[in-house]
Formats: C-alpha cells, sequence, structure tokens
C-alpha cells in the first residue's frame, strides 16, 4: 500500500509555480466526431514525442514505458467495454450506482429556469455515458434545462462505443445535436478550446492517465473563468477495519475476475491502479497545483472513493 | 511522519478553532474558514449579493441566488460551484448551493463584527467592546432579514450534517470571538468551556425571542438578551464563589489534619 | 481564583494581547543560556511566511494544550510535595520553593500562550489539579526521597516530552518566505514557542538533576515509584493531548 500522505507534502509544492504552458489548440482538424463517423479508428489518438517514450511510469505495480501504459490501459478498457457496467458492479459490490448518484446529486447540474446561458458540460473518461446522460436528465428533470451541450470524451473508441450503444438504446442522446461523442485524450482534449467549458467531470477516469497533472492542466486549460472541475475517483480508506476488509476483496478481485469475464490481467490492474492512485490530500494538492481554487474533497463510503472539486477563477 | 501518524485520524475534528497563528506574520488567508473562498472570489459576490438584496425578498431560496447570478450576468453553472462543498441530504429540500448561502450568512456575519477589532496590539482595555456590545451588534445585523429568521432558524435546526458541520461549530465559533474580541476575561480551565456555552445560549435564545416577535419591536430584543447575557454571567459567578469555597474548604480541612499529624 | 467579570463591571485582570511581546526578549524569564536570534524584529521588518498547514496548525494547538496541561499539573505536584514536607525537613525548602517557582513561571508562560493563540485547555482540567496534588502529597508522604524519585520519574518524562515536540517543530515547521525565492525559515512565534519549550526543557532537565542529587535514587520502593508515576504521567499527556 502506499505510505499514508505526509501533510507536510503540500506546502512546498504549492509554493512551485506549476511550469506548464497552456497550449491553445487549434487543430480541428484533429476533432473527430463520433456520431458523425460510426466506425472508428482504433489507432492511437495521438502521437506521442520521442523523448516522452523514454520516461516511464507505472502500470499497475509494474513500472512500464509511458507509451506502454497508454497502449495498456486501452487493453485493458477495450477487453473490458462490453462488460464494464457488470465489472463496476462487481468491484464495488453495486455501490458505484449510489456514489455516481450522489455525484450528480451533489454537483446539482442544470440551466436554471431564469437563467440566461445554457451550460456546456464536458465528461471526460466517460465513454460508458454514466454520468453525462445521467448529468443531462438530471438538469431536464430537474429544471426542465434541454438546451445545455455535453461532449462525452474518450480515448478508447471501444468504450465510446459501448455509450453510443446505450444511446441508441435509451432512445436519447443519440445523433441529439446537443451531445457530441469524441475519441481524445483526456491529457491533452486538442479538439477542446480553451475557456470553453462550465462543468468539467470525470468519473473513474482520471487514474487511468498516464500523466494526472497534465490531466489536471487540460481541465483547467478548457473551463470557462467560474467554472467547476469535479471528479469521482477511488481513493483512500480511512477507517482502518475497511481497509483491511478492502485488502482482502483486492486480492480475491482479479480471481472473481477471471471468472465473471475470463480476463484476470485486466482486474489485477485495476486493482493495482488504485493503490497507485494517490490519497485525498495529495490528489487536492495536485488540483491546487493545477491552478483551481475553493479545492476540496468528501469521501464516500470511509474512502474507498472520494469526490474531488476545484474552481477555476 | 512522526507528526502524520499523530495527526492522520484527528485532523479534522481537531482543527475548529485550533491555534490561532498570528496573522501579521503570514501571507495573507487564502480563506474565509470555514468558507473555501476569500472576499474578493465570485463566490463571495454572488452570496453577499444574494444575502443582502434577495434574501429579504425571497429568502434562502434557489431563486434569491439565480436573481443574485442574472444581476451579475453570471451563468447558473455557479450553482454546482457554490455548493461543491455541501451534500444534498435526505433530510432537507433545500440544494447545496441554498445551504452555502446559509452558512455564509453565519460565517461573513460573525467575520464582518470583528473586522475592525484588532486584539493583537496592545489595545487599550476601554477600547475593546464590552461581551453584551458585541452580542447586540451581531443580533442587530441580522435585523433586515425579518420575515426569513424563522426559516433560517427552521433549516438550521434540523439535525443533519449541516447542523453538525456548520452550524454549531459557527454559533461556537461565535461566541469564541464574542469573547475574544471584547473586554471579557479569558480563562484557563473549565471556566473557559463554561463562559462559551453560556454565551452560546444567550445568543441563542435572544435569537429566538427575536424570531418569535417577528423582528418587530427590536428593543424588546435588546433587553431581553441584556438580561439574559446578565442572568447567565451571574450563574457564573455562583459558579465561581462554589468552587473558591471548595478549594478553601479543602485547604483548610487539610491543614487541619497536617496540624494534628505534626502534633503526633 | 477565577472571577467571571460581568459585563460593564470593570474588574482589575484585562487580557492583554500583544504581538510586541511575542518578538520582545521576555525580560523577566529566567533563563541562563539564551539560545540564538538575539535581535529584536521590528513590526516593520517581518518576513511574511506562508500559511501554516491544517496539520501544523492542529499540531501546535496540541503542543500548547497539552503543555499547559502538563505545567498545570508539575505546579501542583511540586505544591503538594512543599505543603507535606517543607515543614518537617527545613533544609529542602529552599530547593522545593526554587523549582516550585519555576514551574509556576512554565505554567503562566503556556496560560498566556493559550489565550493569545486561542487553544482550548484541557477538559480534564480539574482533574489535572487533584490528581498531581495527590501524587506531590502522596509521595512525600512516604518519604522525601520518594518525593524525590517522584520529581525525577516526572522530570524524565516531561523532558522526554519536550525533546520530543522539539524535534518536530525544528523539523517541520521550516515555511518558505513570501518574498523572497527559496528561503525558508521559522515564523517568529514558533520559533518564540520553539525557544520557550527549549528554555523550559532545560529547566525540567535540572529539576532532574536536583532530583538525583537529593538522593532520589535511594528511595524505598525505587523502581516501584518511578516507573508507576512514569506511567501515570505517560497516560495523562496522551489524554490531555487529545481531551
Amino acid at each position: 500500500m502506499l505510505p499514508r500522505c505526509n501533510p507536510f507534502l503540500g506546502i512546498r509544492p504549492l509554493l512551485l509555480k506549476s511550469s506548464y504552458t497552456i497550449s491553445v489548440s487549434g487543430a480541428t482538424s484533429a476533432q473527430r466526431w463520433f456520431s458523425q463517423s460510426p466506425l472508428i479508428s482504433s489507432t492511437p489518438p495521438i502521437d506521442q514525442n520521442n523523448d516522452e517514450t523514454a520516461t516511464t511510469t507505472h502500470f499497475g505495480s509494474k513500472i512500464v514505458p509511458k507509451l506502454e501504459k497508454e497502449k495498456m490501459v486501452g487493453h485493458v478498457f477495450s477487453s473490458v467495454a462490453s462488460k464494464y457496467d457488470l465489472m463496476n458492479d462487481v468491484m464495488s459490490l453495486g455501490i458505484h450506482r449510489l456514489w455516481k448518484n450522489h455525484f450528480i446529486n451533489k454537483l446539482d447540474p442544470g440551466k436554471r429556469l431564469t437563467s440566461k446561458q445554457p451550460l456546456n458540460f464536458i465528461d471526460v473518461a466517460g465513454g460508458s455515458g454514466d454520468i453525462a446522460f445521467g448529468i443531462l436528465d438530471y438538469a431536464k428533470e430537474k429544471y426542465h434545462d434541454q438546451v445545455s451541450t455535453m461532449d462525452i470524451v474518450d480515448i478508447n473508441p471501444d468504450m465510446l462505443k459501448e455509450g453510443e450503444k446505450r444511446a441508441l438504446d435509451q432512445g436519447r442522446y443519440y445523433n441529439d445535436p446537443r451531445v457530441r461523442f469524441m475519441v481524445q485524450d483526456g491529457e491533452k482534449l486538442d479538439a477542446i478550446e480553451s475557456n470553453s467549458k462550465d462543468i468539467y467531470t470525470i468519473s473513474f477516469g482520471i487514474r487511468n492517465f498516464t500523466d494526472i497533472q497534465a490531466g489536471l492542466n487540460t481541465a483547467y486549460r478548457v473551463l470557462k473563468p467560474g467554472g467547476l472541475f469535479y471528479c469521482l475517483e477511488f481513493s483512500k480508506i480511512e477507517n482502518d477495519l475497511m481497509d483491511l476488509a478492502y485488502q482482502q476483496w483486492a486480492k480475491i478481485l482479479p480471481v472473481m475476475g477471471s471468472v465473471i469475464a475470463n480476463d484476470f490481467d485486466s482486474y489485477q490492474y485495476l486493482v493495482e491502479s488504485i493503490e497507485r492512485f494517490p490519497n485525498q490530500e495529495n490528489f487536492k494538492t495536485m488540483i491546487e497545483k493545477a491552478g483551481f481554487q475553493s479545492v476540496g474533497y468528501e469521501s464516500l463510503t470511509f474512502g474507498i472513493c472520494a469526490i474531488h472539486w476545484g474552481v477555476k477563477i | 511522519m512522526l507528526l502524520n501518524r499523530i495527526l492522520s485520524k484527528n485532523v479534522k475534528l481537531s482543527i475548529n478553532r485550533a491555534f490561532h497563528s498570528n496573522t501579521l506574520e503570514y501571507a495573507k488567508a487564502a480563506t474565509l474558514s470555514p468558507l473555501t473562498y476569500n472576499k474578493d472570489s465570485v463566490q463571495y459576490k454572488i452570496l453577499s449579493n444574494a444575502l443582502n438584496k434577495w434574501v429579504p425578498k425571497k429568502g434562502f431560496t434557489d431563486e434569491a441566488i439565480t436573481s443574485s447570478l442574472n444581476e451579475l450576468d453570471l451563468s447558473s453553472s455557479l450553482f454546482s460551484v457554490l455548493g461543491s462543498s455541501n451534500s444534498p441530504s435526505i433530510f432537507r429540500s433545500i440544494s447545496p448551493a441554498v445551504m452555502e448561502l446559509l452558512k455564509f450568512q453565519l460565517v461573513s456575519k460573525r467575520y464582518q463584527l470583528t473586522e475592525n477589532i484588532t486584539p493583537y496590539i496592545e489595545t487599550a482595555k476601554d477600547k475593546l467592546p464590552s461581551l453584551e456590545t458585541l452580542l447586540i451588534e451581531r443580533l442587530k445585523m441580522d435585523q433586515p432579514l425579518n420575515n426569513q429568521l424563522s426559516s433560517l432558524f427552521n433549516q438550521l435546526i434540523i439535525p443533519s450534517p449541516l447542523l453538525f458541520n456548520v452550524a454549531l461549530p459557527e454559533l461556537f465559533n461565535l461566541s469564541d470571538d464574542l469573547i475574544y474580541f471584547s473586554n471579557e476575561k479569558d480563562h484557563h480551565d473549565m471556566a473557559w468551556y463554561a463562559k462559551r456555552l453560556g454565551v452560546s445560549c444567550a445568543y441563542v435564545s435572544s435569537k429566538l425571542y427575536m424570531v418569535k416577535n417577528n423582528g418587530e419591536n427590536f428593543d424588546k430584543t435588546i433587553d431581553f438578551a441584556k438580561d439574559k447575557l446578565h442572568r447567565i454571567m451571574n450563574l457564573g459567578e455562583y459558579y465561581n464563589n462554589t468552587e473558591e469555597y471548595a478549594w478553601y474548604t479543602l485547604m483548610v480541612s487539610m491543614n487541619l489534619v497536617k496540624a494534628r499529624l505534626a502534633r503526633g | 481564583m477565577l472571577r467571571t467579570q460581568l459585563p460593564g463591571i470593570r474588574s482589575s485582570t484585562y487580557r492583554t494581547f500583544s504581538i510586541l511581546s511575542t518578538l520582545k526578549q521576555n525580560a523577566s524569564s529566567s533563563s541562563p543560556a539564551k539560545p540564538k536570534s538575539n535581535k529584536q524584529p521590528s513590526l516593520t521588518q517581518i518576513d511574511q511566511f506562508e500559511n501554516l498547514s491544517d496539520a501544523q496548525i492542529a499540531y501546535l494547538d496540541r503542543v500548547i494544550r497539552v503543555d499547559q496541561a502538563g505545567e498545570l499539573g508539575a505546579n501542583y505536584i511540586y505544591q503538594g510535595q512543599q505543603f507535606i514536607l517543607s515543614e518537617k525537613y527545613p533544609h529542602l525548602r529552599p530547593i522545593l520553593r526554587h523549582m516550585w517557582l519555576q514551574e509556576v513561571h512554565h505554567h503562566n508562560t503556556f496560560n498566556e500562550l493559550q489565550i493569545r493563540k486561542r487553544v482550548r485547555p484541557s477538559l480534564l482540567t480539574p482533574l489535572w489539579k487533584v490528581g498531581a496534588i495527590a501524587m506531590g502529597a502522596g509521595t512525600a508522604l512516604i518519604s522525601p526521597r520518594a518525593a524525590m524519585a517522584c520529581t525525577e520519574a516526572v522530570e524524565t518524562v516531561i523532558g522526554r516530552h519536550y525533546n520530543e515536540q522539539l524535534r518536530c517543530l525544528t523539523n517541520q515547521f521550516q515555511l518558505a518566505k513570501v518574498n523572497e525565492k527559496g528561503e525558508t525559515g521559522m515564523s517568529p512565534e514558533v520559533k518564540d514557542i520553539v525557544e520557550k519549550i527549549r528554555q523550559f526543557r532545560d529547566d525540567e532537565l535540572e529539576h532532574l538533576d536536583t532530583a538525583i542529587e537529593n538522593d532520589s535514587k535511594l528511595a524505598v520502593p525505587y523502581k516501584v515509584i518511578t516507573e508507576g508515576v512514569k506511567t501515570v504521567c505517560r497516560i495523562a499527556v496522551w489524554t490531555a493531548e487529545r481531551i
């Protein structure tokens, strides 16, 4: 397991003004509109810099070159795409539905009746559409908001296909001009203009980023001033007893995965990626480092997962 | 780390009204704790505008915030921003953004009350206001909310996270501030707790009185508050006298025993 | 003793809050060796530091509370000892009195800090008072040597406890300065607390030596007394930090 975070870690990183530069992408040619071209090529979406291949990152507990991780994560999600819901249910004993529900209720999204401008949502790594459709449904039911737009973005075409299939099945948000499905690398979001989104959501996705900080910086870039970054992710269990129970659960999970989905490795990866992910305080510091203000988090179910947020001022 | 091991579990509980650092030695605090933003932030502007202009008309509701947003020409995504640190609760129907408005009403007014008082620098004792003055000043701040006070009260006392995480700690913070920024004597022992509890009681009951009177005849509320405070402070006096007496008796009897022993 | 002040009625005891008093050298303090930094920073030349983190604030909160309770305890232990011993053993009187006065000074210092820094006192204050008096008087009733053994045990625990705090404060409270690049340091108020604790630690260790010089090792159930007192002290420290 990760060692508990040092509360003082947060002090110094904050001072070092993050040195990233905001790249304004005008690369509209790189835009891939899923709804316009149902056949998605499964080539890697963005070509990598050469020096990036030299650096390494974690794939679960293995250390792999960064480029490799993307491929491996891609493989995991391609292989679980069709059984994504089942996998989530197995992983969280079904609680992920409650978490997602809470996530949306807490966000309380939607254009208010007397308000003038529609909202622009972006749901990153949201291929399955859980959160995106949930937000749109919520806004419609509660605030009769039928004008706000939603971009559903995922790096994995197979996952995105799954979401589109679901939209088709439920008869909503398929071929809807308000909803765009796009294959995009969440770390770059090349096709998304800077300062264009009101609310950026990402649920159970940021963990799989090769460079989490880059993903946060990009989130900061695409949000309008006054925009909200909103993230649901597995986190550090705060209760020792629960933690112990979870450790045991994590040991059986890959076995369960191999029985249910005939896929040991993918489940093994998921377990390890959860362990690798920074705990609440450290992730909060990272969000602050990206430039967000009024940053905070709420731990759900003993901290098995947490909602993090930050405001771009 | 050592510190981390000691603190990892208790930080959240003990952080409330913990050590107050000397503000002159540090960079300006980024937020008006426990709010997660400062006075220059967009959240503060929206909420203070809503509180001053719209709440007296529309109460603590979504509408008050929407009106404020429209007036400032901001989009309704700010609702999500405002409510981000609160969670919807099954016991109440108000949105997280309105919870933030309630929190803002408590916190911002507490800060406003003591904004211009600087107890750090050697202040002549006469320059510090009395506890009574501060208490009444705080009650006066809520006068414009007359009609909304009862709904505010109802929202605050429903048992829920809002009560335990916001309303009660804020009540304690307020009484702590009232004592610290007034010329009231402070203590090192149980009296520290007793005094804060007493001031809280005086404040809440005066507020209730204000609600019952529907804000009419504010002078009556002032009289009531003064009376209540005096009574509670008298009670403290009685307690102190009793404790002093008990201690005195203990000492006398021990001396007696000692004298006996010395004599053999 | 405690006296609540009625609003409007003037009492002679007012709290004095002063940023200056943190910065000024405490003239009345009987420090034999003043640790570094003898220059007095004036208000205008204070370097501003980055804010303390929540964990740091919580730690300082805890330090002041537990030290206040500890010094209160020490104060009452010596009071209890003196109460029993000063008449029967006049030769111990000046020694006990000297140590007791130092403890009173320590206690007052932390009392002041507690109010100025707005830290809540330990909820179990009455228990500490009674317990400490009982411990001081109880051991003194056995024999003066037992009292010294008690002192030795108490001061050992307190000395170690102060050392731990000093280690943590010096290691974990290096804050970055706001205006200068990359420079770090301790903010004046933390430095002030560190200096006070360091001086008090020295005082306590001096008491430890005094106790040994006065035959604490010859106390009859030496092991029982010292170990018992040490255990009680450790439990008290653990509790006072939290409650």
